[in-house]
């Protein structure tokens, strides 16, 4: 296929993942001032990925599908050899606290803080800032509960950052979306009591 | 001689839990308890323990584990007193202890999911791609240059917590200063042409209550669009400049999160 070598091109230049609509785009409009390969369609693009990502196996890169799209990359076993070049960044792995309150985000988000402290019976706000900051969580948007709390929820680059090609592909994410949250802290109110009873309830017994 | 290398390893050992339940699933495991029949006794008297050689250490954190300590105290003493010597709103209710049991099994299924995902961060930041410098932008933007109401407010709190810090303590001052005088301040020192950095507008304020009228007197600038905000991109410093006479600068709108959602619709429908 005459094309997979521009494919090859394209996903060495980008700097995001590639989805492969958007690659089958560029194929079709063709290169600045010349003709491209009208016919060619999203399904054979997604066919010569997987190709280029078995011939580039046995390789120093890799292809991986993250965050909807394509994306290359050095080869994890080599990442020792890469670090040692200049202006190469890892970026630095979360903490222990961090993961806990990013995990609680990805399987239960938009969500707000209170509720996530209510499982993790910890203040969070340290670990959110933090999240919010390294851009793999965002605001967006608020409980229409009292006080009408800000919500997170996770960004392309949680996606990215966990090698993920999208929310499905947690792992258990069935189960733990199902999971019952505890109901947020609120010193007030008994309609709180009452759902914090119904929830003992419903407790599993198996 | 003895107690630095204690205190040293008392600070190991707290990092090693995330919070009291991280603590309390430690113990469940260590004394080998089904987590369905934890024996409150024998776990309140090792959870105790634990504290007490943690006591040394950072207050926030303490404080949750304190809080939890008294709820394991709390249900060990209930199920001293007999049945019928209980509080009455709670005779028919299930035993409390069930609500600690069902936090604990929740937060252990996140426990491992965190675990989970910590495995794929360790591959997949060992994998380097184009651009190391990943900047991912603020949803809540309006484009580019544009500043959100959150990115205002973030700014707003750093400014306040800052004044905080500066003023001292037991100083009364008779505070007089009203959001007209403030927009007359902020046009002042806004000159056409120029740019000003959020946090230098703030410079010679000096209490809290000083801080949120000139926040309230810039939103306010900021609404009748004499002055705009703009940042290069997120996380950037905020510069606020007077918006072109005759020109209208882009609207600052609320950012969408901001404002209401629709709330009011479906009720009227039939």
């Amino acid at each position: 296929m005459e094309w997979a070598r521009v494919l090859e091109a394209l996903l060495f230049a980008a700097t995001e993942p590639m989805e492969p609509s958007r690659l089958a785009t560029i194929l079709r409009d063709g290169p600045e001032g010349g003709q491209g390969w009208p016919e060619v369609k999203e399904a054979e693009v997604r066919e010569e990925l997987t190709h280029l990502a078995e011939r580039l196996a046995p390789r120093g890169l890799i292809l991986r599908e993250v965050a909807g799209g394509f994306r290359i990359g050095t080869a994890p076993d080599l990442s020792g050899w890469v670090a040692k070049l200049k202006g190469v960044v890892r970026p630095p792995r979360l903490s222990p606290p961090a993961l806990e309150t990013m995990a609680v985000i990805a399987y239960r988000q938009p969500i707000s803080r209170a509720e996530i402290e209510a499982v993790r019976g910890v203040d969070c706000s340290g670990t959110l800032d933090t999240l919010v900051e390294r851009g793999v969580i965002r605001i967006s948007g608020r409980s229409d509960a009292p006080g009408r709390p800000i919500l997170y929820s996770t960004t392309p680059l949680f996606l990215e950052h966990f090698g993920l090609r999208d929310l499905e592909e947690l792992p258990n994410s069935e189960e733990l979306r199902r999971v019952k949250l505890p109901a947020p802290v609120d010193p007030s109110g008994p309609q709180q009591k009452e759902l914090l009873h119904e929830a003992v309830e419903t407790s599993p017994q198996s | 001689m003895l107690e630095t290398p204690g205190s040293e390893a008392l600070r190991v050992e707290l990092s090693a839990f995330t919070g009291p339940l991280d603590l309390l699933l430690h113990l469940i495991k260590e004394q080998e308890m089904d987590i369905y029949e934890i024996r409150l006794e024998k776990l309140t008297e090792q959870y105790l323990a634990r504290l007490d050689k943690m006591r040394e250490e950072n207050l926030a954190v303490a404080g949750e584990f304190l809080v939890m300590a008294a709820t394991l105290i709390y249900l060990k003493s209930r199920t001293l007193l007999p049945v019928q010597d209980r509080p009455p709103e709670e005779v028919e209710d299930e035993d409390p202890k069930w609500e600690l049991i069902r936090q604990l099994i929740e937060y252990r299924k996140f426990k491992e999911a965190a675990g989970q995902l910590g495995d794929r961060e360790a591959l997949h930041s060992r994998i380097f791609g184009r651009i190391p410098e990943r900047v991912v932008v603020n949803q809540a933007m309006q484009g580019p240059g544009q500043v959100s109401m959150f990115d205002l407010v973030w700014a707003f709190q750093k400014v306040l917590r800052s004044v905080e810090e500066r003023s001292k303590v037991g100083k009364f001052e008779d505070e007089q200063f009203t959001v007209g005088q403030k927009i007359e301040f902020l046009l002042d020192r806004v000159v056409p042409g120029e740019e000003v950095f959020f946090e230098e507008l703030f410079r010679t304020v000096s209490s809290r209550g000083e801080v949120v009228v000139t926040f309230l007197a810039l939103l306010e600038l900021i609404r009748l669009r004499q002055l705009s905000a703009v940042q290069e991109g997120p996380l950037k410093p905020i510069r606020i400049r007077r918006t072109p006479d005759g020109i209208l600068g882009v609207p600052a709108e609320e950012a969408p999160a901001v404002e209401g959602t629709g709330q009011r619709s479906g009720d009227s429908a039939v």
